[in-house]
């Protein structure tokens, strides 16, 4: 039984103003709205991480190479999804490795005993280097060379968590890429993937009737239940990707394997959401769906939505949607009040969107989620405003709000049913309260191992 | 080979330490690591980071920082913090990445404190060695630098008792500490100060008026020492478990008597903090212990709660042939005269054969598939995290026994 | 105690300059360490007639664990305990993590308490690089610095960038530059040259040593001029310089 005394002792808690930790959209500056100093990390962690997403591989284990500090982390971040610590493994990185110079011996000695003494054969094994190892430039290739004679049976994967050697790629976009890098060229079939997303995409919406309707068989990445069926992704002629995450992913595949890469990225608005299933048509040559018929379902959703919610305060966060700038200007020119977008960097795609909402809504508040004041301003938007209406977890931490639309990274979301579902989400969120607390904190929302 | 760990965890680091000690204490807390380094703590080691604010960053180290040594970003964002949030100390520790490239914390943290002109503590860590010297130095260094001097000398039998040695990390948030300080307020003691849970800046800064300091993990044994040194306050290491533990723990209080539990005498040289913190091969220590198969088998990072839980079993439930085993091998040499330690996961799996039953983490249990029911659950938060807080007991006071009654052991 | 670091470009003669004075301050009586702060592990050899210390770092390598006080160092000439720290394979690891490492140890072992010396001269590594440059003039460690230079250009350019890079540690409370010895290769004008830079920078050259085939000679023997014969010119040069360096202090 937790303490009340013992997790909120009495404390004297700084006070300090918003001023550099928010602004108005009509005075924030893009792509980066704020100075970022020191750091701080939310208890809202529902977004997934290295340690997760190598999961969604069936059969593939994770040994982790890496010092006591990074693994720490990791190893109790995958224990906390079902068979998360039957998957995963680790050699820890000590001083002695440094000063010796012997961290390729010890990386292939330990991989090889985990792999020796691991209860079943892995068919699949995602190692993964930290920082120091690059650092010190060690030969990944006479590593991951050496491993791949010893076993030719199973797939290596190198994988990275070096978040302080980011150069081109953060970590979760590079850790994306190389999520495909054990699939290889087949024999061309008549079938796409959808890469590299963390949540399957939703069998009903028109993007999967359209692939269906045109005859293409569907492998999504998120949705592989067997490891064949993630090798099988080498046979598709394309893949679609929806994350800008995703895009080096894509690249990569397209130079492997040969498959066209098809960006249509998560939208909102009707015409972005009608220009991408217009692009997957002409590049599939699939049929297109009656979009004025959806389109027209929408707006008589949003209606419905806004004579229950009415004026009431709605906030929106990163964590929730790539697009968070996209569905704040939906829901604003449909008279929404949207009054804060969390987010510490605004991506490529929400481009127009930050300009048009800097030009149209220039009250619109954008709060950074990291900046150090985070942590000491206060979260009461909700006894300031009343009820919050928060779509992502991030945005009901912060306004402390249990009324919440509980989705990351879209969750599968697509298209005009996507937004449907999002609308009818939201509508749900509006009228019953969700255990906020014990939800946001859980790690990786939605990763079942 | 040692160092591969096929399904066991790993304990909290001396920066997490850091951290976790200095947590309430209305100071600034830097983790010198990348982005996103932070949510380790946060998310399994700091339980009270969802309710209760604190000044507690990562400094958002990047490679261009790294290969020019550039502090002065460091140094320029700490300003900005204590500017704006008006910390009463700095306290910055760092992980592997400025520990390769030789950081100079102590460096740092007197630029820091240049600039600022608040007190400033650079500790030199790496994100290797364990919180026990992390918490331990941390707790050292802030009464070094705030302790007043008493006004009274210590008197016997004591009456003023200080509480040293108390996180989440070994003590988590349910109950243990508060049960801790009934124990001195309901038995006619006052309770001097917590170091450092539910205590003031203010408080702290009293503690050499205490009697006796009552040791309560390893971590604050550095400091025990230390007072003891500067002061003349004797300390008594060890926890009260089950209804004579308790008394016996209390009466040890009264009396100042520091060989209670660990046979200590007080005269003993300080334990070698620094040298906990920089030892290179700490983590491979694997001695070969007796091949004697024993009855119980208690596993913990903290040296103190084995102690006082072998003469709990001892006590309670008149066992005697319980071994204790502690994978940290940078915890305070004195205390683990009487503790076989063992790191690497086959020594530890080699341990818990020789043994009938074991009180341990649940995580150590995946170490024998099919014997689970050998193990009995004692999350330790140090070394789980949050995974198994529903089941962390409430494990001190006289009562002590109802969590492993009810686990019918 | 005093402790001195002597830097200098790479192959300029810190090695055989630290040896020298180590060697001379025995002579005057003193209790003396060097310490040997380079990956090449050569600081100390002259000292020990060519037999080498194990530097700290192999010893690590080779056993496994970390060498006791007494397989830290060993005593050469006149009882100057000599130390390496030595460093990882070449190639792989890192060297400036070997330097802070063996300081580490030392600190551990107790080794300048149980030696109780009167001189600690750190022999540093001749290039400016990782923490380990900076690691023998931290807070208790050295507390002055002595640049070894000639008046070749590149030298020169060594010294200069050495003396910034140190000057930039004030604020850090790190020891500073106290003086420039001349270690002559017998190019044109090579005092002036020395003495104009020293100037720019407002150092002293405090000695002024000249090129000599004796030095070569008694390398050869491994040993150091000094040792060879204390009172050749070439020594009593050593000499007068540990005398003076003895000095500075006050």
């Amino acid at each position: 039984m937790i303490y009340e005394n013992e997790i909120r002792p009495r404390v004297l808690i700084p006070k300090v103003s918003p001023a550099g930790a928010e602004t108005d959209i009509g005075h924030a500056s893009f792509p980066e709205p704020f100075h970022i100093g020191l750091q701080y990390s939310s208890p809202a962690r529902g977004h997934w991480t290295i340690a997760h997403s190598p999961m969604l591989i069936p059969e593939c284990h994770e040994i982790y190479v890496c010092y006591a500090c990074c693994l720490h982390g990791v190893v109790l971040s995958a224990d906390e999804v079902p068979d998360g610590a039957g998957r995963f493994s680790m050699v820890t990185l000590t001083n002695e490795n440094i000063l010796k110079g012997n961290l390729e011996e010890m990386m292939i000695d330990g991989i090889s005993d985990i792999i020796d003494h691991l209860p079943e054969r892995p068919r699949c094994v995602e190692g993964f280097t930290s920082c120091m190892q690059h650092f010190l430039h060690i030969d990944l290739k006479l590593v991951y060379g050496t491993l791949r004679k010893k076993y030719p049976d199973i797939d290596f994967i190198d994988g990275y968590m070096i978040p302080t050697l980011q150069h081109r790629f953060s970590p979760d976009v590079l850790g994306r890429r190389q999520l495909t890098r054990a699939i290889q060229k087949q024999p061309r079939k008549k079938a796409v993937n959808f890469v590299v997303n963390y949540f399957p995409v939703d069998p009903e919406c028109e993007l999967v009737t359209m692939l269906q309707a045109g005859g293409y068989t569907i492998h999504d990445f998120a949705a592989c239940p067997t490891y064949d069926e993630y090798k099988a992704m080498g046979e598709s002629i394309a893949n679609i990707y929806f994350h800008e995450n995703a895009r080096p992913a894509a690249l990569d595949m397209e130079k492997r394997l040969e498959q066209t890469p098809l960006y249509i990225p998560y939208a909102f608005c009707y015409d972005e959401i009608r220009a991408h299933l217009q692009e997957a048509a002409d590049c599939l040559q699939l049929s297109m769906p009656d979009t004025d018929a959806y389109e027209a379902r929408c707006e008589a959703a949003l209606e419905r939505l806004h004579d229950e919610v009415g004026n009431t305060h709605m906030s929106i966060d990163y964590t929730a949607t790539p697009r968070p700038l996209n569905l704040a200007r939906l829901l604003l020119t449909h008279g929404f009040n949207v009054y804060a977008v969390y987010l510490d960097t605004v991506l490529a795609d929400d481009k127009d969107d930050f300009y048009f909402l800097q030009e149209h809504y220039p009250e619109l508040q954008l709060r950074s989620t990291m900046h150090f004041k985070r942590s000491l301003l206060p979260r009461d938007d909700t006894r300031r405003y009343g009820k919050v209406l928060a779509i992502g977890q991030m945005a009901a931490y912060f306004t402390d709000s249990n009324y919440f639309v509980n989705i990351v990274e879209n969750s599968g979301l697509y298209g005009y049913t996507g937004l449907l579902k999002l609308i009818s989400l939201t509508s749900e969120a509006f009228k019953e309260e969700k255990d906020m607390r014990r939800i946001v904190q859980i790690k990786a929302w939605g990763c079942h191992g | 080979m040692k160092q591969a760990q096929q399904v066991l965890s790993t304990y909290a680091v001396d920066v997490f330490g850091i951290a976790s000690a200095l947590y309430e204490l209305g100071g600034l807390i830097i983790m010198h690591d990348a982005s996103g380094c932070n949510s380790t703590y946060n998310t399994h080691d700091e339980p009270r980071w969802y309710d209760l604010p604190a000044m507690v960053y990562i400094s958002g180290l990047n490679e261009a920082d790294t290969i020019y040594g550039n502090d002065q970003r460091l140094i320029d964002n700490i300003a900005e913090v204590v500017d704006a949030g008006k910390p009463t100390f700095i306290a910055i520790g760092g992980s592997p990445m400025p520990n390769a490239i030789g950081t100079d914390y102590k460096a740092i943290a007197q630029m820091a404190s240049r600039r600022t002109g608040i007190p400033a503590f650079g500790f030199r860590t790496d994100g290797i060695h364990s919180y026990l010297p992390g918490a331990g130095a941390a707790f050292l260094t802030y009464a070094k630098e705030f302790l007043q001097a008493p006004q009274k000398k210590p008197q016997q039998p004591a009456r003023r008792v200080n509480l040293l040695g108390l996180t989440p990390l070994d003590f988590s948030v349910v109950g243990n500490a508060t049960t801790l300080k009934n124990l001195i307020t309901e038995n006619g003691f006052i309770l001097q100060s917590s170091w450092a849970m539910g205590e003031s800046p203010e408080g702290l800064a009293q503690a050499a008026n205490a009697d006796v300091n009552a040791v309560v993990s390893a971590t604050g044994f550095y400091l025990a020492q230390y007072m003891q040194e500067a002061y003349g306050i004797p300390y008594v290491c060890g926890l009260p478990m089950g209804k004579k533990g308790t008394a016996g723990w209390l009466q040890a209080l009264r009396d100042g008597d520091t060989s209670y539990l660990t046979g200590l005498t007080g005269k003993e040289k300080p334990a070698r903090l620094n040298r906990a913190l920089t030892k290179l091969d700490a983590w491979k220590v694997e001695q070969v212990y007796d091949d004697t198969p024993c009855d119980v088998l208690l596993i913990n990072g903290e040296p103190l709660q084995l102690l006082s839980m072998r003469q709990f079993l001892a006590d309670e439930y008149g066992l005697h042939d319980v071994r204790l085993l502690c994978p940290l091998a940078d915890a305070p040499e004195p205390l683990t005269t009487q503790i076989e330690t063992a790191c690497s996961e086959e020594a530890i799996r080699r341990e818990c054969r020789k043994a009938r039953r074991i009180i341990a983490d649940p995580i150590y249990a995946r170490l024998l598939p099919g014997e689970e029911k050998k193990f009995l659950s004692f999350p330790h938060e140090a070394y789980s995290g949050r995974h198994y807080r529903d089941d962390l007991p409430l494990f001190v006071g006289p009562d002590a026994r109802k969590w492993l009654d009810e686990k019918g052991f | 105690m005093r402790k001195i670091a002597i830097y200098g470009k790479g192959g300029i003669g810190k090695s055989t300059t630290s040896a020298n004075i180590s060697a001379a301050l025995a002579l005057m009586g003193k209790k003396v360490i060097q310490i040997g702060c380079d990956p090449k592990a050569d600081s100390t050899l002259n000292l020990l007639h060519g037999e080498p210390v194990m530097p700290v770092m192999d010893y690590y390598r080779e056993f496994d664990d970390e060498p006791d006080f007494e397989h830290v160092g060993r005593e050469g000439f006149g009882g100057v305990f000599c130390i390496e720290t030595g460093g990882p394979t070449p190639g792989l690891g890192c060297a400036g993590r070997g330097i802070i490492a063996t300081f580490d140890l030392l600190e551990d072992l107790e080794v300048f308490d149980r030696i109780n010396p009167d001189v600690v001269i750190y022999d540093v590594l001749g290039d400016v690089v990782c923490g380990g440059f900076a690691a023998p003039i931290r807070e208790g460690y050295a507390n002055e610095v002595f640049i070894v230079t000639s008046g070749e250009k590149m030298s020169l350019y060594a010294a200069n960038n050495i003396s910034r890079a140190v000057e930039n540690f004030q604020d850090r409370g790190y020891a500073q530059v106290k003086g420039l010895i001349l270690n002559r290769r017998n190019i044109e004008d090579e005092r002036e040259k020395v003495d104009e830079f020293a100037a720019k920078r407002g150092l002293p050259v405090i000695a002024d040593i000249p090129r000599s085939k004796e030095i070569q000679r008694c390398e050869e023997l491994g040993m150091t001029v000094v040792e060879d014969n204390p009172d050749a010119p070439l020594s009593r040069i050593y000499i007068q310089l540990a005398k003076d360096l003895l000095k500075e202090e006050g």
